[in-house]
């Protein structure tokens, strides 16, 4: 592969195909709701939507033309430009992990698409192909592990990953799958996604309409009693129906979405699929995972449910795709979760023996001024908004509202808790959904301790990671122990000892 | 284990507070002048009362930070700001009122630069700027010889970088 080569044409299709998703609106506006308008405004603006379509349109065939890509040893070369040309070198080490994702309309075409993320410092920096078929990802792909196994085996790069098409990669290493939702995962997620809950207000409309109209007429013809049983009859059939529906909708959805999942792993990669029609696929080098964030809404915390995510260098979106793959699973129970970081990254498994916070801490963290409800009271005090047409006095809207920050606080306080073993340092914290943090001190690339007004003279302290992410990952703990803090600097200090240097 | 890892002691150059108290001057002759215009402006043309009472509230604002920013700032910013090099981490600590401590791995600092002001210059100071792939520094006001020592201990110490993962 000298020569550098053009993406395949069919890139236009799915450039044109985004270029009307983002112009849909206007363009309804303009020459549907609008067709019978004869005001210039809109016969001008008709004209000039029309020309920036087209321009854009046309843009995009000159960058078919003038775009163009090719591997070598080690990097994606990309060409642009026809007088001006430019080149980009992206080298394979710098790749944090890969994409793809296939649309309903690269399935209509035998087609994927495939994004390298890499975490350079210069803005555009990630290799997207819109549109490849899946033997050339395939073969993307693999070019880009073999360079990564080769490197990290130590050979000399220059007679390694030449990169071509003929030099078939050696078998790949045998991938374990580690998870597959089953039924009972299928029927709790159905019951959980929240489509669920969207429908509720449609019952209680409908309900309510059953009941000031028809029951009130029967109730004023015929006998109040057997009225009122037709009526709650009426009213049962509906909430079953719309119930029934709602579970069937959020099936239907949840298959759609997590029908084919999947987590694998071999010794290199974890990989993770998911989608039915349309499938998207992330994979990640395991050693390049920075950290390991696990996340609990209450709901998901009552019913011992837990949402994983893994943190990596890159951007974490696949092309064209909104979904974040990077979060794993997210109906998965907790110990299912602890299990399976256990089984594909052992060395962000996680420590139960977790120290809470020092009764002092709740104390400064009460009475640490709450910048949300001194501006909240002090807009209802002045506007003094009546929600729904109810008269509520703005104090007691405003008591409603500390209470719930105190209750925040409170739940905050109990769920705080801070571990430090090996080389992991791990935390939980949040009032309502909780975060638990897990990583390791060679990817923890700066630290810094802070300490305020009220914390200094309670002896505690606020620590902060900064993790490499897209964007950078600051995560922090508040209000541990001077102590601990202490205990924190000089595990950092011994990162020395875990770091390979060039 | 043996930590590496000593409260920074190091610190700037005592002729920063005089470069601080100047600049804070200067900028609060600056406020006065940009607030004398509004005054003669709003006196010849007569703008409404509550413009008036916006001003007076800028002049007592301006009042308290002249006080806070060329009587108590710089020196408190001097007493507290303490910086150290090893050739594992550099390590920043400031902050009067609320202290903060940064620690940052040699291995992960990826440029340094220096840059001096007039004023800076007049007393022979420097300011490093150290920037990580994460985020960015700053030593305030080093005596130039020393500013230009840690920074080429700083430059040896950081050109060892750490395989990327």
């Amino acid at each position: 592969m000298t020569q550098a080569k053009r993406y395949h044409p069919l890139v236009l299709v799915f450039q044109l195909k985004n270029l009307i998703r983002n112009m849909i609106i206007i363009g309804v506006y303009l020459f549907v709701f609008n067709a019978g308008s004869d005001d210039a405004f809109y016969t001008y603006a008709r004209y000039i939507f029309l020309g920036i379509f087209a321009l854009i349109a046309l843009s995009y065939v000159y960058k078919w033309f003038t775009h163009t890509y090719k591997l070598d040893t080690g990097a994606f070369q990309l060409y642009k430009g026809l007088f001006a040309k430019s080149r980009r070198t992206v080298p394979f080490s710098k790749i944090q992990n890969v994409q793809r994702h296939t649309s309903w309309l690269h399935r209509l075409f035998g087609m994927t698409s495939i994004t390298f993320e890499t975490n350079m410092e210069d803005h555009d920096d990630s290799v997207t192909f819109r549109a490849v078929p899946p033997a050339e990802a395939d073969r993307l792909e693999d070019v880009v592990k073999q360079h990564e196994a080769e490197t990290e085996t130590g050979e000399a790069e220059a007679d390694a990953a030449e990169g071509d098409a003929e030099t078939e990669p050696s078998a790949p290493p045998a991938k374990t799958v580690h998870f597959r939702p089953g039924t009972k995962d299928h029927i709790k997620a159905s019951f959980l996604s929240l489509s669920f809950f969207a429908l509720i207000p449609v019952i209680i409309s409908l309900v309510s309409n059953v009941d000031s109209t028809d029951t009130f007429n029967r109730v004023m013809e015929s006998g109040f009693v057997s009225a009122l049983i037709d009526a709650w009859w009426k009213i049962t059939l509906i909430v079953v129906l719309f119930a029934a529906a709602a579970v069937i909708f959020g099936a239907v959805k949840t298959i759609l979405q997590y029908g084919r999942y999947e987590i694998a792993s071999d010794d290199e990669r974890i990989y993770i699929t998911k989608g039915f029609f349309q499938t998207s696929s992330f994979s990640v080098q395991k050693s390049r995972v920075q950290a390991v964030e696990y996340r609990q809404p209450p709901i998901n915390r009552w019913l011992g449910m837990t949402e994983m995510r893994l943190i990596s260098a890159g951007g974490a979106n696949a092309a064209g795709g909104t979904e974040n793959i990077t979060s794993l699973y997210p109906y998965m129970s907790t110990a299912r979760a602890a299990g399976l970081i256990e089984e594909i990254l052992p060395v962000f498994s996680i420590t139960d023996a977790m120290t809470p916070l020092p009764r002092r801490s709740l104390f400064v963290r009460l009475v640490r001024p709450s910048w949300v409800w001194l501006i909240a009271t002090g807009l209802l005090f002045y506007f003094e908004p009546s929600p729904f047409d109810i008269y509520i006095p703005w104090w007691i809207l405003s008591a409603v509202l500390l209470v719930l920050v105190i209750l925040s606080r409170l739940l905050d306080f109990a769920h705080t808790r801070y571990a430090v073993h090996n080389e992991c340092i791990q935390w939980r914290k949040g009032g309502w959904t909780t975060f638990l943090f897990v990583t390791k001190r060679e990817k923890v690339s700066e630290m810094t301790f802070k300490r305020g007004i009220l914390q200094k003279p309670a002896g505690l302290s606020t620590m902060v990671t900064i993790n490499r992410s897209n964007p950078v990952k600051h995560t922090d703990i508040d209000d541990i122990p001077v102590d601990s803090a202490r205990d924190m600097k000089d595990w950092y200090s011994r990162r020395t000892g875990d770091i390979l240097t060039e | 284990m043996e930590s590496s890892l000593q409260q920074p002691e190091r610190r700037l150059s005592k002729k920063a507070v005089r470069v601080w108290v100047i600049t804070s001057i200067l900028e609060q002759f600056i406020n006065i002048a940009v607030l004398g215009v509004l005054y003669y402006l709003d006196q010849r043309f007569s703008w409404p009362d509550w413009v008036n009472w916006i001003l007076i509230g800028l002049v007592v604002l301006i009042v308290l930070s002249a006080v806070w920013s060329i009587f108590i700032s710089p020196w408190l910013t001097y007493r507290h700001w303490r910086y150290d090099v090893n050739d594992e981490f550099l390590q920043l600590k400031r902050g009067a009122i609320r202290e903060v401590h940064h620690i940052v791995p040699m291995t992960k600092i990826q440029s340094i630069a220096t840059k001096q002001g007039p004023f800076l210059r007049k007393y022979g100071l420097l300011t490093l700027t150290i920037k990580t792939l994460n985020s960015e520094h700053e030593i305030p006001a080093l005596p130039e010889d020393t500013a230009i020592d840690v920074r080429n201990l700083i430059a040896r110490y950081a050109k060892i970088k750490e395989v990327e993962e």
